[in-house]
């Protein structure tokens, strides 16, 4: 869970119940705004803090489904796709819904530049190297049942192995004796 | 010794444009450690000139910072030192601060300790119909090491100043660069600040 989501879960307690506004959610507060706005905002009242809740709710309400390094111009260098040519991170966060079907269609066409991406959904097929190729999962054969293999395997099992054969063991001993 | 390995090997033509010299007042600093220089790249042909410049993936945020001066009142200058064995580089960078709140000096006391680097935007843009306009604009100070404040001075009764900041941010003593600022140009001057635009933090706006 992330701060986001911890400030976010125990928002509803924090306006609406004043013992449940505790030191540490208060130091969680202040955290996450400075994490989400860059800054750090007045907190000299009490209201302060449900204002600073209010802005978090609002902002990762509408926080995108993709975000990208900062700095990172990601560029279609094939031509533009719906007139964008180029994006960066700052318009993935102001305009989400505009710019996230773009970030898609970045990621489709250039699968390699993921690394550029801090967040981005799962996409619906995982994503394999032109040079790869992926061989369909054999089924495992069905073992065929042959009854009298069965038969001749116990009964192997159960007998010592000269018997079965036919042979009688050598008397080795007795045949020297002969030849003296 | 490898061939071509520091060695000159293209010509340098009359400039026929007018060079225009300062840096704008606006300067961007980016902490030393935030830079993710896995992911930035270089063009292929020039080590000098960063084509991508990336920051880590980090909470909370890591942000370029900005520092507004006022009338030109930031300064650049770029020195090689020779060493025993090897020359290096020394960046400098003076900037100002008009004003004393305690926002101001926490901000100075906070980059007395630590290392940044810093994006200048020069006024000198010249024109280049063939490789782009503007690859003379950005430059980056403090890529291998990181540049420090060496010198940081108020003094209430200076007539120019007139009580605000005077601050010199440099190479360490020991430490110089290896090369001179990077230039920054991500194939053009829109998308380079655009770049940068998608650095800055919120409290540039």
């Amino acid at each position: 869970m992330t701060l986001q989501d911890e400030v976010r879960s125990f928002a509803k307690e924090y306006i609406n119940v004043p013992s449940a506004r505790t030191p540490d959610r208060k130091a969680k507060i202040r955290r996450c705004i400075r994490i989400l706005t860059g800054r750090n905002i007045n907190f000299g009242c009490s209201t302060c803090y449900i204002e600073a809740l209010y802005k978090i709710i609002n902002i990762t309400k509408m926080a995108s489904k993709y975000e990208m390094r900062r700095g990172y111009v990601a560029i279609f260098d094939q031509g533009a796709y719906k007139g964008i040519k180029s994006f960066t991170n700052r318009n993935l966060e102001l305009e989400p819904v505009k710019y996230e079907p773009i970030a898609e269609e970045y990621l489709r066409q250039y699968p390699a530049r993921v690394v550029f991406f801090v967040k981005r959904p799962m996409p619906s097929k995982p994503y394999v190297p032109p040079n790869v190729v992926i061989l369909p999962k054999e089924e495992p054969k069905a073992e065929v049942i042959e009854p009298e293999k069965i038969i001749k395997k116990a009964i192997n099992e159960m007998l010592p192995t000269e018997k079965m054969s036919g042979k009688s063991p050598r008397k080795r001993s007795s045949k020297k004796k002969t030849d003296e | 010794m490898t061939i071509g390995c520091n060695q000159i090997v293209d010509c340098i033509l009359k400039n026929c444009e007018n060079l225009v010299p300062g840096v704008k007042d606006r300067a961007y600093f980016i902490n030393f450690d935030h830079v993710d220089k896995d992911l930035c790249t270089f063009d292929a042909n020039n080590p000098l000139l960063l084509t991508q410049l990336v920051l880590k993936s980090l909470s909370p945020n890591p942000y370029a910072y900005c520092v507004e001066g006022y009338n030109f009142s930031n300064e650049h200058s770029v020195a090689m030192v020779k060493r025993a064995y090897q020359k290096v580089w020394d960046h400098n960078f003076i900037f100002r601060v008009f004003d004393n709140t305690p926002e101001d000096k926490l901000w100075i006391d906070n980059a007395k300790g630590s290392r940044f680097i810093v994006i200048i935007e020069n006024n000198y843009n010249k024109p280049d119909d063939v490789l782009g306009d503007g690859r003379t604009v950005f430059e980056v100070l403090g890529w291998d090491f990181g540049l420090e404040l060496n010198a940081a001075e108020r003094n209430t009764g200076d007539e120019e100043m007139l009580g605000g900041w005077l601050l010199t941010a440099g190479c360490s003593d020991s430490l110089k660069e290896s090369m001179p600022p990077l230039s920054y140009f991500v194939t053009s001057l829109t998308l380079t600040r655009q770049a940068i635009e998608a650095l800055l933090a919120p409290c540039c706006d």
